[in-house]
């Protein structure tokens, strides 16, 4: 059989462990230990495996394996078509655990299939969603373009979501209504999204990353967060900055924030703080491990 | 600890003497002793934690009917080795670090660990370390038979593991079409 399932992470994998299969010790009884596990753990293994693929072709084992995938903790889609992975989506048991999604660099999907694919993952209840899909240029978003609402990515509610990642251009959208009561760590990369909008609604979020900010201004309030993390690739014009329970702040800016900026920061409680700023000319580089009550 | 007012004042000195203990002995089905560092049994197992809190430790060996010694050997040499190593930053670390995998990673010592055990011991070592509540063992132990299943096809796995095929060709057939979006065709 010629390695059916494996994807391509995997072949790569295979490649190294090949002539390795027939120097493993089987047990000496010729017992079926692994099958004889209860089925909480041959998920825990499944999920392990770090490939949805590879775990839903362990059904072709036995009828102890039958659609046991469908129930593993982590779903790990990497090198997937977007026709392929509508069709696992379908079949993954809720609630899931992880569920991370990688979609290779020649699959360019518009931002109404990149909505299709959060709404087809939405009803899965991830307690983890990673995403990760390349845009058409067309779609990307930036604060000069002209790209209206409805060329935007529509994010659903994910209320059961504790870690949500984000790496998409195409402008975001918000759900009408509800809260993301139950996240906690949220992660941008090259998505625009209305942050003064999406942070109230998140009262218990405690961790943001923001990578690759490709937009002139920041506004980031929240009462409950202790960490953030920001690597801006543009001129930022303005920084609004309010987080009265911040800890740790990391901040690299690609340019130099010019002097007609506005910036305004506040965060008391920091400890651990980390400013970079390069340009054209390096303007300031400020790391404290420990700076105390800092304005 | 908190010593209970209604039982009698030997038992309590007992449960005194034990408390000040800094180690606790655990018995396998066969009848075998072993001691282990409290302080990281506690630690490292739910299980052991709720026992040697709720004071039902025995001085003599506590039974653990389910686990053999063998297993129950492996179980004891993991914790005295984890209270002796030194946790990498990654472990210590309070900060959640984003788009890393659901997973941990074992540490070197641990794949070690794992690595020189024969294919029952692993097994049963997996089932003890469900049994006990062991959350990080039971991560290391998966994460190797994972390893074990990776980049190998079914009839290989298979033949690893002595898992028979009992589908018939046309269940299998109908596996594959279920399947079909999990072939790898790009």
């Amino acid at each position: 059989m010629a390695g059916p399932g494996a994807c391509g992470e995997c072949r790569k994998h295979r490649s190294t462990t090949w002539w390795r299969v027939r120097f493993l010790r089987r047990s000496a009884d010729d017992a079926d230990y692994i099958s004889a596990l209860p089925d909480d753990l041959l998920l825990q293994i499944l999920g392990r495996l770090g490939c949805a693929r590879t775990a839903a072709n362990m059904s072709l084992l036995s009828r102890r394996w039958r659609g046991l995938w469908a129930r593993s903790p982590a779903f790990d889609f990497h090198r997937i078509t977007p026709g392929q992975l509508h069709a696992a989506l379908g079949r993954i048991v809720p609630p899931a655990g992880s569920l991370r999604i990688f979609i290779p660099r020649h699959h360019m999907l518009s931002p109404s299939r990149i909505s299709s694919l959060l709404a087809a993952a939405a009803p899965l209840a991830p307690a983890e969603l990673a995403v990760d899909i390349h845009t058409d240029k067309r779609f990307r978003s930036s604060s000069s373009s002209s790209s209206s609402d409805a060329d935007g990515v529509e994010l659903p509610c994910l209320d059961r979501t504790t870690s949500l990642t984000l790496h998409f251009s195409p402008r975001v959208r918000l759900p009408p209504a509800g809260q993301f009561t139950a996240l906690e760590s949220l992660s941008f990369g090259g998505c625009h999204i209305a942050l003064g909008e999406l942070l109230p609604r998140c009262p218990f979020l405690r961790k943001l990353c923001l990578s690759s900010w490709r937009f002139d201004s920041l506004t980031v309030h929240s009462p409950s967060l202790q960490e953030l993390d920001v690597s801006a690739a543009m001129q930022l014009q303005g920084i609004d900055i309010v987080v009265p329970m911040l800890k740790k702040l990391k901040f690299r800016a690609l340019e130099d924030i010019n002097n007609a900026s506005s910036i305004s920061l506040s965060a008391p409680l920091v400890d651990d703080l980390s400013w970079l700023c390069l340009g054209p000319k390096l303007i300031g580089l400020v790391s404290y491990g420990s700076c105390g009550a800092w304005k | 600890m908190e010593v209970d007012k209604g039982k009698g004042e030997a038992e309590e000195t007992r449960k005194v003497a034990e408390a000040d203990r800094d180690t606790v002995t655990l018995k396998s089905s066969d009848g075998k002793l072993f001691e282990v560092s409290k302080e990281a049994a506690a630690r490292l197992s739910t299980v052991l934690a709720g026992m040697i809190a709720g004071g039902s430790i025995d001085d003599n060996g506590t039974d653990l009917k389910q686990i053999g010694s063998e297993a129950l050997e492996n179980v004891v040499d993991y914790c005295n080795k984890h209270a002796n190593s030194i946790p990498s930053a990654a472990l210590i670390s309070s900060s959640i670090s984003f788009n890393t995998a659901p997973f941990k990673e074992p540490e070197e010592w641990e794949r070690k660990f794992v690595d020189r055990l024969s294919h029952d011991a692993l097994f049963d070592l997996v089932e003890a370390a469900n049994f006990l509540g062991m959350e990080r063992l039971l991560d290391v132990t998966c994460h190797k038979i994972s390893e074990m299943m990776k980049g190998k096809s079914p009839d290989q796995i298979r033949e690893v593991f002595n898992i028979k095929n009992d589908y018939t060709k046309e269940e299998l057939e109908e596996i594959r079409q279920e399947l079909a979006w999990a072939f790898y065709d790009d």
